[in-house]
């Protein structure tokens, strides 16, 4: 009888999915034992590229270049992704640096020492850091480290417009069609609702974190689509939060049993306007032109429907700056913030934001 | 001033997403319409197990597969594995033994359910030699003697997807589109119907290969949701001149731009995508002719070679000059190899060469094997750049090759030969380069780890032997016609026309109060831009 043993198990996003299988039998405790052994040799052996995050690269290189002609020190010099700019993060440098400073090797800016470039280079599926030596002799030795890309997440930009204000609630990997938040006003409760690939998701706000606390086939549709098309719209007057998809409007409880009564509508869209807490009229929220390959702008528009213009390029105060295409813009029952979906170019994951327009002078 | 009490649902729906978008005529994806095709390539076979590896041909052939096959896994441009036909897969810790998960509920185009068996009977055939793929249930299993870390990013590109064969031979896909008609008359209205009955067919091998025009139909039962095109029609052998016209004048949707009309386009406010650089230009050494194998001679032409000119020049910065046999965006390290152009020093080394060698009556023949002027042009600038060196290139073109060569026919010093990249896994095109192109120490072994260290080692050393030069890398230009939207390409140069739709113009009949039927202005757009958002 086969043994049922752990095994590396990966998934699309190559995250640990399941880790039962049926492969190779090990038929004894001395085996097992003796394979632990022999993996914890090779995972802490110094030839090994392979590496879980891009500051372990780091140490993976560090160490292969101290297995190398040695080095009492050198002259980094850092050289970023043209694809990926802004991966060298302090915890990157330093992780590589106490790992050279660990096996002897300093770090001077004294142009007399070997100089030593370090580059982030990026392929259709992985990260390489690339270490190039050119000691005193001209000598060039090169070495390899490398990441998978899928293992990376990029740190969001800090928002530096003065009037509208981002603030990132979510992320996925899974297509996000649209979002908006709601409060239960009976128990003050915050909930964040997804609209993700034909299904309904509901996150509740625990301890500001956002925690899935169900979710539910939307109703099927006559033919499948590509494009769910779904966003959520907001009818003021009867302060009634309601979902439009595929030619249908439906109503459902936002804090009770996910159930969808839903008619066919021909509505096909929305216009979604703003409030500040300065007390001027509300103004409408648009998106700039542009397409899926580059990063998009959230825009002020005016008080009227045509109000919504490209801003002057210098004029950031009335756009916000996204890290991605917006695919989506939402009404929430909050008349002081609307939910963008975003997909950030960086990173793939589809982000979304509440944004909000502060008072300020 | 407080929040609005009356606006209506009803009045929003009226704006419709106009408001979200207002610099551009936007409108939701919807269904419809036909996109326009013109290629190149005068031939399809949409049989995989007959595409040649690094054959130019076959990036059209696959282009056309992917409208018809699915493969297990895909790769998505920010270096994800997505699930296809296979939803999840785990490995062995030797990475030896891979087992896929397929899909449930998956049917091919008439109507027949995908099973393990015909992704064993598709893959097995394409897989290379040591590896072996077998099904349990709903599994499929690769197993191999030797480790396979690459084995997702194989399974990702190139032809390796999954087909059945008809009694007739014929082979049938799970993809998106089916072939509807194959017709072999040229340049066919879209809404032509001049194909016989027995040419409705899922992908014939045979039938297809012969055709000028194919017909692709969404299919409606695709387990990754019906397309939004109704059908995608493809004119294959249109001269590059004639595609940039037909794409000016609204006859085509989508072109491929040869590189020298890529600025004409532009100028003229095309838009114009362009991949990363995915066919290779190069030429290869070939001991036939006895000077072909001398190390000096090959050292002085390759540093008589001027790639930035050929790039910058002849190719009007349309091509990035080479370097290295794989591009930075597959193996990473490309940018550490450079090439040298230094005449006076390729003027001594040949000085040093015996003086009759590649000169006077016995120059060093150079064959043209490539297609296409551009080959040409190359293999003239490769000749002019030689001569700066003192070394005589004679250029033996394509056309006037003979199908046979007879013992009497000069032997060949020089190839110049184009490579299309079509794997994602680095070590398997360098191998498959190496064989296929037999540039390499057969006694060497080829390298079986991914390992970036050894790749760049064999790399480094199959360049440091000159059996090699790199010339120019292109990438892949397509021109769009303002109404295709969606255009979300991979950057290796998949096109992925499933999520393409078409902004057509609205019926004039459009119901009161629908917000998609609200005509609205389209102004020009400010720049040729790749894809749209919705």
């Amino acid at each position: 009888m086969h043994n049922q043993v752990r095994t590396a198990v990966i998934s699309s996003t190559r995250n640990p999915v399941y880790a039962k299988q049926k492969l190779s039998p090990l038929r004894s405790r001395g085996c097992l034992f003796l394979c632990l052994l022999l993996a914890s040799f090779f995972v802490s052996c110094p030839r090994s590229s392979r590496a879980d995050s891009l500051d372990d690269a780091a140490r993976a290189l560090a160490r292969k270049l101290c297995s190398g002609p040695p080095q009492q020190s050198v002259r980094i010099h850092w050289q970023d992704s043209p694809e990926l700019p802004g991966l060298y993060t302090d915890s990157f440098k330093k992780s590589f640096v106490s790992q050279l400073s660990a096996c002897g090797i300093a770090t001077s800016k004294n142009t007399n020492f070997p100089r030593l470039m370090v580059s982030i280079r990026s392929t259709a599926s992985k990260i390489l850091l690339v270490a190039n030596l050119v000691d005193s002799a001209g000598r060039v030795e090169i070495r390899m480290a490398e990441i998978r890309r899928d293992t990376l997440s990029i740190p969001n930009e800090p928002s530096q417009v003065p009037r509208l204000q981002k603030d990132l609630l979510w992320q996925q990997e899974r297509p996000v069609e649209s979002a908006t938040e709601w409060q239960d006003p009976s128990t003050g409760e915050k909930f964040l609702f997804l609209l993700s690939q034909g299904f309904f998701v509901r996150l509740r706000s625990q301890n500001e974190l956002w925690t899935e606390v169900g979710s539910t086939e939307l109703p099927k549709m006559d033919r499948r689509s590509r494009f769910k098309g779904g966003t959520f719209v907001f009818d003021d007057p009867e302060a009634k939060l309601q979902l439009l998809f595929n030619l249908r409007l439906c109503d459902f409880e936002p804090a009770g049993p996910l159930r969808f009564t839903c008619v066919d509508t021909n509505f096909g869209g929305k216009a979604v306007r703003i409030s500040s807490v300065c007390g001027e009229p509300p103004r409408f929220i648009g998106t700039d032109n542009g397409d899926y390959t580059q990063k998009d702008r959230i825009i002020l528009g005016g008080k009227e429907v045509a109000g919504v213009e490209s801003p002057d390029e210098d004029n950031a105060s009335h756009s916000l700056e996204m890290p991605g295409p917006v695919l989506d813009v939402a009404n929430t029952p909050d008349p002081k913030a609307v939910m963008a979906v975003v997909r950030n170019l960086s990173t793939g994951n589809y982000e979304v934001y509440r944004i909000a327009l502060a008072c300020t002078n | 001033m407080p929040w609005p009490a009356q606006t209506k649902l009803a009045f929003l729906a009226t704006l419709g997403l106009a408001m979200l978008q207002p610099a551009r005529a936007s409108k939701s994806p919807h269904y419809g319409g036909t996109l326009r095709v013109e290629m190149r390539a005068a031939s399809v076979s949409l049989d995989p197990r007959e595409w040649k590896a690094g054959a130019v041909e076959s990036a059209t052939d696959e282009k056309m597969g992917a409208l018809v096959y699915d493969r297990l896994v895909g790769l998505d441009n920010y270096g994800r594995f997505q699930p296809q036909l296979a939803t999840e897969w785990s490995h062995d810790v030797a990475l030896k033994r891979w087992q896929f998960a397929l899909r449930t509920n998956v049917k091919f185009s008439d109507g027949v359910a995908l099973n393990s068996a015909d992704v064993v009977a598709a893959l097995q055939p394409l897989l290379p030699d040591g590896q072996q793929i077998s099904a349990s249930g709903s599994i499929v299993v690769f197993q191999s003697s030797v480790a396979m870390p690459d084995l997702l990013e194989e399974l990702a590109s190139g032809r390796f997807f999954v087909y059945r064969v008809q009694p007739d031979g014929t082979l049938m896909g799970t993809g998106p589109f089916f072939v509807a008609e194959a017709a072999s008359t040229s340049r066919l209205p879209s809404n032509s119907s001049t194909a016989a009955p027995d040419s409705i067919l899922a992908a014939a091998s045979a039938g297809v290969n012969k055709s000028t025009h194919l017909r692709f139909r969404a299919s409606e039962e695709t387990w990754s949701g019906r397309p939004f095109l109704d059908a995608i029609d493809v004119t294959l052998g249109v001269p590059a001149l004639r595609q940039l016209f037909d794409l000016q004048l609204g006859k085509a949707d989508l072109v491929e731009l040869s590189p020298e009309l890529v600025r004409r386009a532009m100028q003229d406010n095309q838009r114009v995508w362009s991949s990363a650089p995915v066919t290779f230009y190069g030429l290869r050494f070939d001991e036939a002719q006895s000077a072909a194998a001398d190390p000096k001679l090959r050292e002085a032409m390759s540093l008589s070679l001027d790639r930035q000119t050929m790039a910058n020049v002849l190719l009007q910065k349309q091509a990035e000059p080479a370097s290295a046999l794989l591009p930075q965006w597959l193996s990473g390290y490309a940018f550490l190899f450079t090439m040298e152009t230094n005449i006076e020093r390729a003027k001594e080394l040949r000085a040093t060469l015996p003086a009759n060698m590649a000169a006077g009556t016995e120059p060093l023949r150079l064959r043209v094997e490539a297609s296409g002027d551009l080959a040409k042009l190359l293999g003239e600038r490769v000749a002019v750049n030689a001569r700066q060196a003192a070394i005589l290139v004679q250029v033996v073109n394509r056309a006037v090759q003979r199908t046979t060569i007879t013992s009497s026919d000069p032997a060949t010093g020089i190839h110049l030969f184009s490579w299309h990249y079509s794997s994602l896994s680095p070590r398997v095109e360098l191998e498959t380069m190496v064989s296929t192109l037999k540039f390499g120490n057969s006694n060497e072994a080829i390298v079986s780890s991914t390992d970036p260290e050894l790749l760049y080692a064999r790399e480094r050393k199959l360049l440091e032997e000159r059996r090699v030069l790199p010339l120019v890398a292109l990438p892949g230009y397509v021109g769009l016609s303002q109404k295709v939207r969606d255009w979300m390409p991979a950057r290796w140069g998949e096109w992925h026309l499933a999520d393409v739709w078409l902004d057509l113009p609205e019926p004039a009949t459009a119901q009161p109060g629908n917000a998609n039927g609200t005509e609205i202005p389209a102004p020009p757009p400010a720049a040729a831009s790749p894809g749209a958002k919705p």
